[in-house]
């Protein structure tokens, strides 16, 4: 596979994964927009949540979300209002996981076998966010919408 | 009577969810939550029906503590599915090694979790 053909399987296979998520655990339809790339680490809304990857790729992923959309998320997700901060964290952490572990399950059908770490989650916009290199690297960021509304970023950083 | 279900998962939403799963899906339970394999051992004990476990965990994973809960005579009964976004078929497999009774990939909803339970309870 080549490296052009694996990213982008990479790419679709997040996206795919992230709409998946959303669909049956969260019950709210999500629409990705054109990837972009980016230069800088500074996490881009209020929560950011990041799972390192290791094996046929390395690098890392994050999805980074404000505290509102995020509360709206876990709230539909459990069916009951949630204000607590340290639980729509926990939450934030949790969607992570499940998008990239979804990913993972995809990607390994296509031969591309890595291991993920348990997601770490920061606070606080523009904070630095340590994905795999802090060099001054790009990373792709996916934007999610519902319907109209900006809903989070996905980003992706991969070691060449 | 009510049903005994050890939880373990370091997400306190992901516990939640899986107690409002399993009662959604009509389940009678007394929920009993850990945040890993090793806070798990402390909780553990011969009357508990049912282990719903995580894989990827910090200080003990799901793996080795489904390891422990088998190897030892006062827990081994206890069917233990594993409820992990791991899902490739070598996963399943490797947890199956290690005792594990069961496997549900993550994302899952209530009526996919209470078809794999069904095997274990009655």
């Amino acid at each position: 596979m080549t490296d052009e053909k694996l990213y982008q399987n990479i790419i679709e296979s997040i996206i795919s994964a992230a709409e998946n998520v959303f669909q049956t655990m969260i019950f709210m339809d999500i629409k990705s927009q054109a990837p972009f790339e980016r230069k800088g680490m500074g996490s881009l809304s209020d929560i950011t949540a990041i799972i390192s990857l290791t094996g046929d790729i390395i690098g890392s992923i994050a999805v980074s979300i404000n505290t509102d959309s995020a509360g709206e998320a876990i709230s539909n997700m459990l069916g009951d209002e949630i204000t607590d901060v340290q639980e729509i964290i926990d939450g934030v952490g949790e969607i992570t996981n499940l998008v990239v572990g979804m990913a993972k399950t995809v990607l390994s059908e296509l031969s591309c076998q890595f291991e993920i770490s348990v997601p770490i989650v920061v606070t606080g916009k523009g904070v630095n966010i340590q994905h795999y290199s802090t060099q001054n690297k790009s990373l792709t960021t996916i934007p999610f919408y519902m319907e109209d509304k900006s809903f989070f970023q996905l980003e992706l950083y991969l070691k060449e | 009577m009510s049903l005994k279900v050890l939880i373990v998962d370091d997400s306190m939403v992901m516990r939640k969810i899986v107690v409002k799963s399993l009662r959604a899906a009509g389940f009678d339970i007394e929920a009993i939550e850990a945040a890993d394999g090793k806070e798990a051992l402390k909780k553990v004990n011969a009357k508990v029906q049912l282990i719903i476990t995580d894989w990827n965990m910090p200080q003990m994973d799901g793996l080795s503590f489904a390891k422990k809960i088998k190897e030892d005579k006062n827990t081994k009964h206890i069917p233990i599915i594993m409820l992990t976004t791991e899902g490739s078929m070598a996963k399943f497999e490797e947890a199956l090694d290690c005792g594990v009774d069961d496997y549900v990939t993550k994302p899952f909803t209530p009526e996919k979790l209470k078809k794999k339970l069904d095997k274990f309870i009655n």
